[in-house]
Order: structure tokens, then C-alpha cells, then sequence
């Protein structure tokens, strides 16, 4: 528990490529300095979240471990931690009626106001499964 | 003379000429008038004279009638018998004619008087008759003498008429009255019954006037025929038979005899009454003539002074009518001329100094209607003239104004170049001490050069050492920027395990909570470093990059250094070069001022040329200002001349009417 109790979230902020994200520190294991490697299940944030073309450039890339449930290995390549803060669920914004489809399917769960900065906040639970989903609907069609 | 004038002259003035002449007609015609009606009132005075003689002569023949008639009852007193002719009878046949003429002779008074004395024929003696006779025929004779005066007979201007009134009134009645008394004085001589003692002698003194008055009668008869032969058988018959009577009575009285004394004294008394009776219509023919030929006198000044009035009206009329007509024309021919019309022409046919004058007008009218078309050419040349000048003229002035702001800013530039000159001159006289001095400052600047490029040298050197030590500095600041990579490494991977640390503290609780607060702190801290390894990393890229850039420029500085020793060398070289450069400078500079300071000097002269042509511009503006002024005025002038021209009327040549060329009519 925490000290807002059940209305409570631990969200670990960050930025890639000057957009503030946000996600629920329970689903990271662990964070690591990105050292240049190339994995299976190393993803790129901006891949991941769809930036399309869009060129972005790390600063500080840094390997967040997200916690699976099924042990699956998923890591992804995010930049510019900035904090691990405790915020009140009731503060929390969904997305408008019109958006939220598209943003769900991105993982993307609720909007934050951190001083002033609106924050995304992103589930990546959400955007394994989607990509388990989809990984299983190409198998399928194959 | 022409004081005397002056007032008639100044009526005159003030009158119409009709009024003229109808003062003049009426001051000539009335003189003519009274000149005809005192001829005629004179000649009237006259004619009334001659009827007056006239009236006179009848009352002198009826007085003749009663003094025969007085004779005979003397005669008839003496001898017997009765009268021939009663007294009685012709005074009744005088007093008719008294009271026909005695009023206008003015003889009632004289008529009573002679009535009141007639004597009585039937009482007293013979002699007492005979005296009172006597007497009465004595009244008779000097009241006709006092007819004959009353009648103007005794002032009759003619000479047969006068003579023969002298014969009638002074010497007939008398003649026959002595007559009478000498036959009467004879008788009584020749025995009659009372005859006196102092009769011879009367007889001898009534013979010897009787003579007298024959005689006078005969001067009388023949002066009044010498004088009008007309009447010279008529008045010398009676004459000659009153001469006979008379010398047949002057014989008998000689005699004694009684009876033929008194026959021959009444046959001489009966001639001279007949004398009388024969002369009397002559006289009064003579006064009738007199009397026509005065009236028909009269009636030829009437007719002629009428004729002459009527002539003076008439020619007054026909030289009035003559000179209103040429004055009319004159005036209005004027009268339109005055208006403007030169077209008029007075047309007069007269040949007096009217006449002349109108032929003299339309001459001059001709003579200025010529004048007033060369005059309106004129005008419209001097006008379309004048404003050609007037036009040329603002240019010529404009050109003026223009050549004048040229000459002043000429002028004006001069002055400035006279100054620019005398300062380039003063200048290039600084100019020469300058290049003097900068000789003297060459050949020092050569040596000062020199040593210079010693100590470039010595600089050289000192900045290729500084350049070796800030490489060097460089190098050691790349070192601890690479300290610094390994500081901010540390860091941040003390901020991942205080991130991981963190993450672990939330995970597990309450219990991580001091833990998560300790991992804030270090990530914290990490942080900090990081911001102040990134600090010094700024700080120590900034001394890189100072030291780069002052290891470029002291590259730079050294190879401007050095490439200022190869200038130091060239600048020796140059400045050595130099100095005869500058003392051919300072040469020139010479030259130069001398020249600049003749420039001057030409300039100074120029400016005064300028000054002069200036000078002369604006004369020559005023004076084309004033000329355009004249130009203008001659404008204005030739402007009021067309409109004075075109207010005259000259026709066409060919005889139909226009105004002036070249004008609207008005």
C-alpha cells in the first residue's frame, strides 16, 4: 500500500524525443544503461509506441525491464528517466471517447499533469499483448 | 469792338442755332419794319399835310366867294343897284364849308367872330357902308391868311404850289379888296357926293399897292411856272387878263369918267376872282398830285418794305432751314462718330462753310476710320506682340532667375573653392611641413622599424613557446574532460541503481520506504553530480574551446608576426625607398602649394568675375523684370487700346458695316 492507499500509483516519468511518458513502476524489474547491444526482446520505445518515421534521438537511452507474467523476456530502450513519483489515481484523465480506441491500442491508458507537463501514461502489458496477438494472427495466416 | 460784342456773343453761345437765327431774322427784320413805318408814317404825316393844304384851299375859295360877294355889295353901296352875288348866300355857302373843314382847320371860332361882324347892308350911309365893308374885307383877308396858316399852306414845301398858294391867300384877296376901295376912292374923286380931301392922296397910295401886288403876283405866277412847267398855260391866262383888266382899270382911273371907272373897277375886281377861281384848282391839282404821288410813294415803301420783309422771312427761313439741314447732318453724323460709327458719312449738298465742313468731316471721319483700322492692326500686333515679348519675356526672366541661382551657387561654389583653395593652400603648406617632417620621420620610422622587427623576433619566440604551452594545456584539459566522462559514468550509473533501488523500495512497501527515500536521496545526489560533472564538462569544453581558439590565434598572431617581420623587413626596404619618395613629395607638395596658392589667387578672381556677372544677372533680371513689368503695361495698354478701337464702327471695305478688325462687336 501506499500513502494515498488504494487510489494510489508509483509512475516511473520519462521522455522520448521531448514527450513525457509515464508507467506504473509495478510492471519494471529492473532498469539498465543501455549499452549498445542487440536482442530479441530489446525494443525501442518509439518503435514500439508507433512514433512512425519520425527520426528520434536518445540522449541517455536506458533498457527498462518490463515485468512479464508468463516470463516472457520483454525489454525496452526508453530515455531521460526523470522521476519516480506517487500520484493519485482520481488525477488520472482518460483519453476523449474519440481517441480512445486508437490510444488503447497503443497502450496508452490515461493522460497526467506533472507541473504543468501533460504526461502519457503507457501500459505495457497492454502493448505485449498486442503484440502477442498480432505475432499470433500472422502465425494463423501463415 | 469785342467787349462790345461780348455780351451779344454770350447770348449767342447759350442759344440753338434755329434760336440763332430766328433772334437774328427777328433783330434784322424788325429795324426793316421800323424803317417801313416811319417812311410811311412820314409820308402819311405828309399826305395828311396836303389834304390839311387841300381843306385850306376850299375854305380859302369860300372866303374869296364872300369877299366878292362883300365887294359887290360895295360896289353895289356906291353905284346902285344890288349885289351879284348876296352876302348872305356865300356866307351860308362858307358856312358849309365851315362846318365841313373848320373843325379840322380849327376855324369855328374865327368863323363866329367874322359872322358876328358881317355888317347890316340896310341902315347908315354910303360911307358908313363903305367903312363897315371895308372893314369886314378886312376880317376876310386876315381870316384867310389866318386859313392859309392853319392849313399849313403858308409852310407848303413845294414851289409852284407855295407861290401859287402866296398868290392866292396874299395877293389876289388883297388885290381885289385895294381894287375895289381905289375904284370906290376914284368915284368919289370923279364927283361924287362924299368924297374927302385925303382921297387922292389914298388913291395914289391904293394904285401904288395895287401895283405893288400885281406885281408881286406876276413874280409869284411866273416862279410857281418856272417851276412846273405843267401848269404854266393854266396860272400865266388868268395873268395875262388880270394884267389887262388891271391896265384897262389903271387907265380909267386916270380919267374922269364915273361910269367906266366902276365898270373897269368890277371888271378888274371880276379878274382877279376869276384869276383866283382859275388858280385855286390848280393849286389843288398840284396838292392832289402831290397827295397821289405821296400815296403811291407810301404804297411802293409798303409793298417794297412788305417784299422786303417777306424776302427776309423767306431767305431767313431758306438760310435757317439751309443751316439747321448742314448743322443737323453735322450734328448727326457727329452724333454717331461720338458713338463710335466712323461708317457715317454727312451728306450735304451745300456749297457754304457748312458744306465744307461736312465734306471736311467725312474726310476726317475717312481720314480716322483709316487710322483706326491701321490703329486696331497695330493694336492687335502691339497686343499679340506684347505677349509674345511678355511670354519671351518670363522665360527670358525665368532663364534669368535660373542663370542668376546658377551664377550665386557658381558664385557661391567659387567662394567655397576660393576657400577650399586657400585652405588646400594653407594645407599643402602644412602639407610640405608635413612632408618634411614625415622625411625626417621616415628615416627615424626606417630605424624604429628595424628595432621593431628585432623584437617581433623576440615576440615570435615568446608566442611560439606560449603557443606549445597552451597546447599542452589543451591536452591536459582533454585528459580531465576524459575524468570527467568517467565521473559522469559513475553518476549515472549510481542514478540507474538508485532508479533500480527505488523501484525496489516502492515494491516492497511500507517496509521500502525509508529504503526508496535513501535511493531518492542518491539518485539525487547522482543528479547533482551529473549536473556538475556536466557543469565541469561545460566549463572545461569552454577552456578547450578558448584554448583552441587561442592556440588559432596564436597560430594566426604567430604568423602575423611573422608575416609582419617579412613587412618590418619589406617596410625597411619601403621606407628607405620611401624617403626619396617623400622628398620628391615634399618637392611636389611645394610645387603644389605654389600652384593652389595661384589657384587661389585665380579663384579670388573668378569669385570677383562671378560677383560681377552676378552683379550683371540681376541687373539683367531687374531689368527684364522691369521690361516684363513695361511688357505687361504695353499688354494692358494695347488691351485697353483694342477695347477703345473696338468701340468704333469702320465698316467693310467694300461698304458694309463691322466694327473694328479683329473685334466683337458689343
Amino acid at each position: 500500500m501506499n500513502d494515498l492507499g488504494e487510489t494510489g500509483l508509483n509512475l516511473l516519468l520519462f521522455s522520448v524525443g521531448e514527450v513525457h511518458f509515464g508507467i506504473d513502476s509495478e510492471q519494471v524489474a529492473g532498469i539498465n544503461a543501455f549499452q549498445g547491444e542487440d536482442a530479441g526482446d530489446l525494443f525501442w520505445f518509439h518503435n514500439e509506441m508507433g512514433f512512425g518515421d519520425a527520426t528520434v534521438t536518445y540522449l541517455l537511452p536506458t533498457v527498462v525491464t518490463i515485468r512479464c507474467p508468463d516470463e516472457q523476456p520483454y525489454r525496452v530502450i526508453i530515455d531521460l528517466m526523470e522521476d519516480i513519483r506517487e500520484i493519485a489515481t482520481d488525477s488520472i484523465l482518460p483519453f476523449p471517447p474519440l481517441l480512445e480506441p486508437f490510444a488503447l491500442r497503443k497502450g496508452m491508458w490515461g493522460v497526467l499533469l506533472v507541473e504543468g507537463k501533460m504526461v502519457l501514461l503507457v501500459d505495457f502489458m497492454r502493448i505485449l499483448r498486442e503484440k502477442t496477438a498480432v505475432s499470433a494472427r500472422h502465425g494463423g495466416d501463415e | 469792338m469785342k467787349m462790345l460784342l461780348q455780351p451779344a456773343k454770350q447770348l449767342m453761345n447759350r442759344l440753338t442755332y434755329s434760336r440763332k437765327m430766328f433772334v437774328a431774322g427777328i433783330f434784322l427784320c424788325i429795324p426793316t419794319l421800323l424803317l417801313a413805318y416811319f417812311l410811311v408814317t412820314n409820308i402819311y404825316e405828309q399826305i395828311t399835310f396836303s389834304a390839311k393844304e387841300r381843306a385850306g384851299v376850299r375854305y380859302a375859295s369860300s372866303l374869296d366867294s364872300l369877299l366878292q360877294a362883300v365887294i359887290d355889295s360895295r360896289y353895289a353901296a356906291v353905284w346902285g343897284g344890288k349885289p351879284r352875288i348876296p352876302v348872305d348866300q356865300a356866307l351860308a355857302g362858307l358856312a358849309e364849308v365851315d362846318s365841313a373843314l373848320g373843325g379840322e382847320l380849327g376855324m369855328e371860332e374865327a368863323f363866329k367872330t367874322l359872322k358876328a361882324k358881317l355888317p347890316d347892308s340896310r341902315g347908315g350911309t354910303t360911307r358908313q357902308m363903305i367903312d363897315a365893308h371895308g372893314a369886314f374885307a378886312a376880317e376876310l383877308l386876315e381870316m384867310k391868311v389866318q386859313v392859309a396858316d392853319r392849313s399849313n399852306l403858308t409852310l407848303d414845301p413845294d414851289i409852284p404850289s407855295y407861290y401859287l398858294m402866296d398868290a392866292l391867300i396874299t395877293k389876289l384877296p388883297p388885290l381885289a379888296d385895294t381894287v375895289s376901295r381905289a375904284a370906290i376912292v376914284a368915284a368919289r374923286l370923279s364927283g361924287g357926293p362924299e368924297s374927302q380931301a385925303g382921297d387922292r392922296a389914298d388913291l395914289l397910295l391904293l394904285s401904288g399897292e395895287m401895283n405893288t401886288l400885281v406885281d408881286a403876283l406876276k413874280k409869284d405866277i411866273r416862279t410857281a411856272a418856272g417851276a412846273d412847267a405843267t401848269i404854266r398855260d393854266r396860272i400865266q391866262k388868268p395873268l395875262l387878263e388880270l394884267e389887262t383888266a388891271m391896265t384897262a382899270f389903271q387907265k380909267e382911273l386916270k380919267g374922269p369918267r364915273a361910269i367906266g371907272l366902276s365898270r373897269a373897277g368890277m371888271e378888274a375886281t371880276d379878274a382877279v376872282f376869276r384869276a383866283a377861281l382859275q388858280l385855286s384848282p390848280v393849286l389843288d391839282e398840284l396838292l392832289g398830285n402831290r397827295i397821289s404821288t405821296l400815296q403811291l410813294r407810301m404804297s411802293v415803301y409798303l409793298s417794297l418794305s412788305l417784299l422786303a420783309f417777306l424776302l427776309g422771312i423767306y431767305f431767313n427761313l431758306a438760310c435757317y432751314l439751309s443751316v439747321k439741314e448742314g448743322i443737323s447732318a453735322v450734328h448727326e453724323a457727329a452724333r454717331k462718330v461720338s458713338n463710335g460709327d466712323l461708317t457715317v458719312e454727312a451728306r450735304l449738298s451745300s456749297r457754304d462753310e457748312i458744306g465744307e465742313t461736312c465734306g471736311m468731316f467725312n474726310t476726317m471721319t475717312d481720314n480716322l476710320r483709316r487710322i483706326i483700322v491701321t490703329l486696331t492692326e497695330v493694336s492687335e500686333k502691339i497686343h499679340a506682340n506684347s505677349g509674345a515679348i511678355a511670354s519671351t519675356m518670363d522665360q527670358q526672366s525665368g532663364f534669368a532667375t535660373q542663370l542668376s541661382s546658377s551664377v550665386v551657387e557658381i558664385s557661391s561654389t567659387m567662394e567655397e573653392f576660393s576657400s577650399t583653395a586657400s585652405q588646400i593652400a594653407l594645407h599643402s603648406q602644412a602639407v610640405v611641413e608635413r612632408a618634411d617632417k614625415t622625411l625626417e620621420d621616415t628615416k627615424n620610422g626606417a630605424a624604429e622599424v628595424e628595432n621593431l622587427t628585432f623584437k617581433v623576433n623576440d615576440i615570435s619566440g615568446t608566442i611560439q613557446a606560449n603557443l606549445s604551452e597552451i597546447v599542452e594545456l589543451g591536452r591536459k584539459s582533454k585528459e580531465i574532460n576524459k575524468v570527467m566522462e568517467i565521473i559522469n559514468n559513475i553518476a549515472n550509473q549510481t542514478k540507474l541503481i538508485a532508479f533500480n533501488a527505488a523501484l525496489e523500495a516502492a515494491s516492497a512497501g511500507e517496509s521500502g520506504k525509508r529504503f526508496g527515500v535513501v535511493a531518492v536521496e542518491i539518485r539525487r545526489l547522482a543528479d547533482s553530480v551529473v549536473e556538475s560533472t556536466s557543469e565541469i564538462e561545460g566549463k572545461i569544453t569552454e577552456i578547450l574551446d578558448s584554448v583552441n581558439r587561442l592556440v588559432m590565434s596564436s597560430e594566426k598572431s604567430f604568423q602575423l608576426i611573422q608575416e609582419g617581420q617579412e613587412y618590418a623587413s619589406h617596410t625597411v626596404v619601403m621606407l628607405i625607398e620611401s624617403v626619396d619618395g617623400v622628398e620628391e613629395t615634399t618637392s611636389a607638395a611645394r610645387q603644389i602649394s605654389l600652384s593652389t596658392q595661384q589657384q587661389q589667387i585665380a579663384s579670388s578672381q573668378v569669385v570677383l568675375a562671378l560677383k560681377d556677372i552676378e552683379q550683371g544677372v540681376r541687373f539683367s533680371t531687374d531689368s527684364i523684370h522691369r521690361t516684363n513689368g513695361v511688357t505687361e503695361e504695353l499688354f494692358n495698354l494695347s488691351e485697353q487700346l483694342r477695347d477703345l478701337v473696338m468701340t468704333f464702327k469702320v465698316g467693310k471695305e467694300g461698304g458694309g458695316q463691322e466694327t473694328a478688325p479683329g473685334a466683337e462687336p458689343r
